[in-house]
């Protein structure tokens, strides 16, 4: 004897299975099954029949699970992304800053820190890139402003203090200033797209 | 019957186009749709889901939590701000393709 409510929590094992989440998105499915269940039956089938055509039509599971887990990657490469864009700006900024101090203060230039230092901001900046690029919805678009903002600050913010603490040394300035002026428009055009164009394609 | 790589291209187009009607949830946006274009398009019910959630991720639809006449939930989905947006610009480059199309169809049968 077929029973209708079986065979659905049948149906939803094996979706489960196949690594489609509950309850969202798995319920929807459900909704949508039982909705053309209901159909099919007014359509003059018997519930096995109407049942039969119903998980036909709606898909493999298989097939559906790995188009949902789609997204999921491309949600985890941009968390990813991110991840590497914190370190690469706090580490990046944390040599940058002190070479150019030191320039400046005693006229000393360490290539090797003031380099590696540019290296990983430029690294930062390619994953802030691909972060902007790629955002995914409402969340993600405040997410990655806070990090551009707190990023743009942690180049900014120093050297305004700085300057307004300290003797001004025009030399190593011009080139504070450069990275000052540079990180403004870097992460300022960044939240600039985000904030005013649509989300990018998947 | 269309092919899968044209169905599959046009499925943000015409949700975006149909949810700017007026909110809607997943099994209607399908009958329509199959409705609409005398059951030629034909999508796999459930791989509508997976685009719909993607649309919503990216911002362009948002979804509710809603109950039908009948007392069955539903989740619904309707249009966002970006989303008007990306339709705007889905319908200048289907246009752009349709008019390039008919040029050529018409240039063929001079």
């Amino acid at each position: 004897m077929f029973n209708l409510e079986e065979q659905i929590s049948e149906w939803r094992k094996q979706m489960l299975a196949a690594g489609i989440k509950s309850p969202v998105p798995l319920e929807e499915l459900e909704i949508h099954l039982r909705d053309e269940i209901e159909r099919q039956i007014k359509s003059g089938l018997n519930e096995q029949k109407a049942f039969e055509i119903s998980v036909q039509q709606i898909g493999p599971s298989k097939a559906l699970g790995s188009e949902f887990k789609k997204g999921e990657r491309t949600f985890m490469k941009q968390t990813i992304a991110m991840l590497l864009a914190l370190p690469g700006t706090v580490l990046g900024g944390g040599m940058i800053l002190p070479a150019l101090g030191q320039w400046r203060d005693r006229g000393v230039l360490h290539l090797g820190p003031l380099l590696v230092g540019i290296t990983l901001a430029i690294i930062a900046g390619c994953a802030v890139i691909h972060g902007v690029k790629t955002y995914r919805g409402a969340q993600g678009r405040k997410l990655i402003s806070v990090f551009l903002i707190a990023a743009g600050s942690f180049y900014v913010v120093p050297l305004l203090q700085a300057f307004f603490i300290s003797k001004v040394d025009l030399t190593g300035w011009f080139f504070c200033a450069g990275l000052a002026v540079t990180s403004i428009l870097f992460y300022g055009g960044c939240l600039y797209r985000i904030w005013h164009s649509p989300a990018p394609a998947s | 019957m269309i092919r899968k790589e044209l169905v599959a291209a046009s499925a943000e187009p015409l949700i975006l186009s149909l949810l700017a009607q007026g909110e809607s949830y997943g099994y209607a946006i399908i009958q329509e749709i199959k409705a609409r274009s005398d059951g030629k398009l034909q999508w796999t019910d459930g791989m509508l889901y997976p685009v719909l959630h993607r649309m919503e991720h990216r911002g362009l639809i948002k979804a509710r939590w809603g109950e039908s006449e009948t007392g069955r939930k539903r989740k619904y989905y309707s249009l966002k701000k970006d989303g008007k947006t990306a339709m705007a610009k889905h319908h200048e480059q289907w246009s752009l393709v349709h008019s390039v199309l008919a040029g050529l169809k018409k240039e063929s049968y001079v």
